[in-house]
């Protein structure tokens, strides 16, 4: 997506600079602020925004999270990507910011290429996959029927369990999108699917295998989850 | 077996005796008394009848005025003889002839006849030359009749008299005696059993001297001297138990720990001070009250001192709270011991609270300080970091002499980076506590840590080998594999371009193994001991001097705290084989 309109949050001016600086010669628009509060109003305007990057270590009575969730809530708003940038580096923390909202992260110090690959990733959200019929995913090497259930790597149809394939459609329909092992557990449940944080592991283990050369669209981020790479 | 029942033989035998020395006396003394009875009484039966012969003789000659003296002459009675007595004791007549004339032996017969009207003796009949009966009736005012009787018929009677004694009462006496001492015998048994249990007693409790020795023959004293002595044993245990448990309230007084000991039944046994002013003034009690729950209303706390009382098993709680108005919130980890006597049996449970609150205070601070530190410094590394990267991409307004110190910023940004994110690490693994243990499939982690190292090295080929023999290892999932990470790590950042990696797993006994073996330049035998320090670089001298120095070091302190260990095998050029051993349980 070109020129999105993108709303940046965080408190310190000299990082605010430096990502909209990096944002606007991308060719998005940039809406910074230093607030929760201040951004709260933006919202209440009913601004349109294409993408959140929050810094989750904000200044008054409202922090990162607390906005996300807000976020949420908002009929508008829910459905519209988030980053989260966040300082503390401790699993726990980003898992909690993820289960709140966010759909990725990044850690400060961050680099700028990162960044920019992670906004654009969120800004094409499935697009890339989409295909003229509705119930088609199409990435290039793997293809996903989505009502069908069926599943092809280079044309050739692989046979998953329900819960392989439920775990990877999950995946396949946001890409970028950090999955939680808790967003897992709490999207596969039912129907006599019962699976656990450990069990998540073993499933995306033998998912894998049987995704041969498009194993590697399944990114592990140690500790935190699982995240579907539309690119190799 | 010496121990049998002793039986107090000589005191029974003194009782014999003494009973011997007392029973066979008097039972002479009254058949001597009985027969000196039995002899007076037939004496007197005889007694009262001559009188009665003689007042009849008396009469009939009155009667037939017979005189005196014609009665005398012509009457010969068989085996008595009669005599007519003056008052000086002459025999006028006498039915012995021989006698007549004569004087009497004794003039006592004829005065007291005469005084009393009849007189009675016996003695010694010269005549008959044995006892005989004399008695003398008064017949006129100056005569007495006297008669004399042998007193063999008394012999006689007497002689059967001793007959009965001696073949009645003298066996009966003896069977009586016989069947006292049986009863005595019995009844003194149960002092059998003392001295049985006076002699156990020396066994058990050594008194120092022998009383069988000392008092051979005197049971009782020996009785005696046991007792004395378990009172003196008694009293010294006694003054050493107040003692012993002085000692102990010393020591628990100056424990500062918070102790409370319970019973089977949770009734208090003893508390130290500390405990009291923790638990007890904070609910208003003055004194400790007697039952556990009175102390706690905790759930947790009841049920685990329970539970230890119930299976024997020492119970841990960490992290307890306690609030009052008296304490500001305290904290406090318990450990709950069985108390068992020498048999094993539970007999109570002791509690021991040690106050953490200091300690917990303490790591909360360092966790808050390490939170803070870590986002301060990463906000202005940001923006090096940041701004520096903008400036490259604006290279070409730059003169391209001035490109390398770009790069220098941008490479020592990085350095920097790294190097605070592995203290940062490394801190925190020292002082995590807590880990999550888990099974762990290593196959999984494998998995995704080879792809991850292939994104960190595009430019490398890195081939990594499986060879699992053991599937699954106990550990904390996120540093288990931060440690696999670092290893494969290291194989890929010190070696070349073609990059084969293997790792293999098995188990020896009760302990599993991790190795991860390279095909890298290998490490100098003098620098192996030391690659595990911070900071140890083999190379020092190397320009292009990667990483922190550190990994090995948090890979260490990880391996560590799973109580394991880690050590590497390597030869110059040959590769480098790095094993980890772990507790398989």
């Amino acid at each position: 997506m070109k020129n999105a309109q993108i709303l940046v949050i965080e408190d310190e001016q000299d990082i605010r600079d430096l990502i909209s600086f990096q944002l606007k010669s991308e060719g998005h628009t940039v809406l910074a602020v230093e607030s929760a509060d201040k951004a709260v109003s933006i919202i209440e305007r009913g601004e349109k925004i294409d993408l959140f990057i929050i810094d989750w270590m904000l200044p008054g009575s409202m922090n990162g999270l607390d906005f996300t969730k807000k976020l949420k809530n908002h009929k508008m708003y829910k459905d519209l990507p988030v980053i989260m940038i966040t300082a503390l580096t401790q699993a726990d923390n980003i898992v909690a910011g993820l289960d709140a909202g966010a759909d990725d992260y990044i850690t400060k110090p961050f680099d700028l290429n990162v960044l920019q690959a992670r906004v654009r990733v969120q800004l094409r959200g499935n697009s890339v996959a989409k295909t003229a019929d509705s119930d088609l995913l199409d990435f290039g090497l793997l293809k996903i029927e989505t009502t069908k259930c069926r599943v092809f790597i280079q044309d050739s149809e692989i046979t998953l369990t329900s819960t392989e394939f439920k775990i990877l459609l999950l995946l396949a329909q946001k890409p970028g999108h950090v999955y939680t092992r808790e967003q897992f557990i709490n999207n596969i449940q039912g129907d006599n699917i019962f699976v656990t944080g450990r069990t998540i592991d073993t499933h995306i283990a033998g998912l894998r295998k049987k995704l041969g050369e498009a194993a590697n669209m399944i990114e592990t981020i140690r500790g935190i989850g699982y995240r579907f790479k539309d690119a190799i | 077996m010496p121990f049998e029942n002793k039986y107090p033989w000589f005191f029974f035998y003194r009782i014999a005796k003494l009973s011997f020395l007392v029973f066979i006396p008097t039972l002479f003394l009254i058949l001597f008394f009985y027969r000196s009875s039995y002899k007076d009484g037939l004496i007197s039966q005889m007694t009262v009848q001559v009188e009665e012969n003689l007042r009849t003789t008396q009469a009939t000659l009155v009667k037939g005025n017979l005189g005196w003296k014609d009665w005398c002459e012509t009457v010969h009675p068989e085996g008595t003889h009669y005599s007519i007595i003056d008052k000086s004791g002459t025999i006028l007549c006498d039915t012995n002839p021989e006698l007549k004339g004569k004087k009497v032996d004794d003039i006592k017969e004829v005065q007291e006849a005469l005084t009393a009207t009849f007189y009675s003796q016996v003695k010694k009949s010269v005549y008959f030359n044995t006892q005989s009966l004399f008695a003398s009736l008064k017949i006129s005012d100056e005569l007495v009749l006297r008669k004399v009787v042998p007193i063999t018929s008394l012999k006689n009677d007497m002689n059967r008299f001793d007959r009965v004694i001696f073949l009645r009462i003298v066996p009966f006496a003896a069977i009586s005696y016989l069947l006292f001492l049986f009863l005595f015998y019995q009844a003194t048994l149960p002092i059998g059993g003392i001295l049985s249990k006076v002699e156990q007693f020396q066994i058990d409790i050594p008194f120092g001297k022998n009383l069988q020795l000392l008092y051979k023959k005197d049971e009782w004293s020996r009785i005696h001297e046991a007792l004395n002595e378990a009172d003196h044993q008694l009293k010294t245990q006694i003054i050493n138990v107040r003692n012993e448990n002085e000692k102990i309230a010393t020591i628990l007084k100056s424990i500062r720990d918070d102790i409370i000991a319970i019973d089977t039944y949770e009734t208090v046994l003893f508390y130290n001070s500390n405990f009291k002013m923790n638990f007890m003034k904070e609910k208003g009690y003055k004194e400790i009250m007697p039952k556990l729950w009175h102390s706690f209303s905790d759930e947790t706390v009841l049920a685990a001192f329970r539970s230890v009382l119930k299976y024997g098993q020492i119970a841990e709680l960490k992290g307890l709270t306690f609030c009052s108005s008296l304490n500001p919130e305290k904290f406090f980890d318990l450990t709950i011991t069985p108390l068992k006597n020498s048999v094993g049996d539970i007999t109570g449970a002791l509690g021991v609270f040690y106050d953490v609150t200091e300690f917990k205070l303490t790591e909360q601070m360092r966790v808050d300080f390490v939170a803070n530190v870590s986002h301060e410094i990463r906000t202005p590394l940001t923006s090096i970091k940041g701004y520096s990267q903008l400036l490259g991409a604006q290279k070409t307004k730059v003169d391209p002499e001035l490109h390398t110190f770009l790069e220098k910023i941008l490479t020592n940004t990085e350095r920097m980076i790294s190097l605070f994110n592995d203290l940062l690490n490394l801190s925190v693994i020292e002082s995590k506590n807590i880990m999550k243990f888990e099974d762990l499939d290593i196959e999984e982690i494998i998995q995704s840590i080879s792809q991850n190292i292939k994104t960190n090295y595009p430019d490398k080929k890195i081939q990594i080998a499986e060879d699992i023999q053991l599937k699954t290892i106990k550990g904390d999932q996120r540093l288990i594999e931060q440690v696999l990470s670092n290893l494969v790590d290291n194989a890929c950042k010190y070696s070349g371009h073609d990059i084969e990696v293997v790792i293999s797993t098995y188990s020896q006994g009760n302990r599993g193994f991790i190795a991860v073996a390279d095909n890298g330049p290998g490490i100098p035998k003098e620098h192996i001991q030391r690659i595990f320090e911070r900071f140890y670089r083999v190379d020092s001298s190397r320009e292009t001097s990667r990483g922190t120095g550190l990994g090995l070091s948090i890979v260490k302190h990880i391996i560590a705290k799973h109580g394991g260990k880690i050590w590497a095998e390597s030869e110059e050029d040959s590769g480098t084989k790095f094993v980890i051993e772990l507790p398989l349980s």
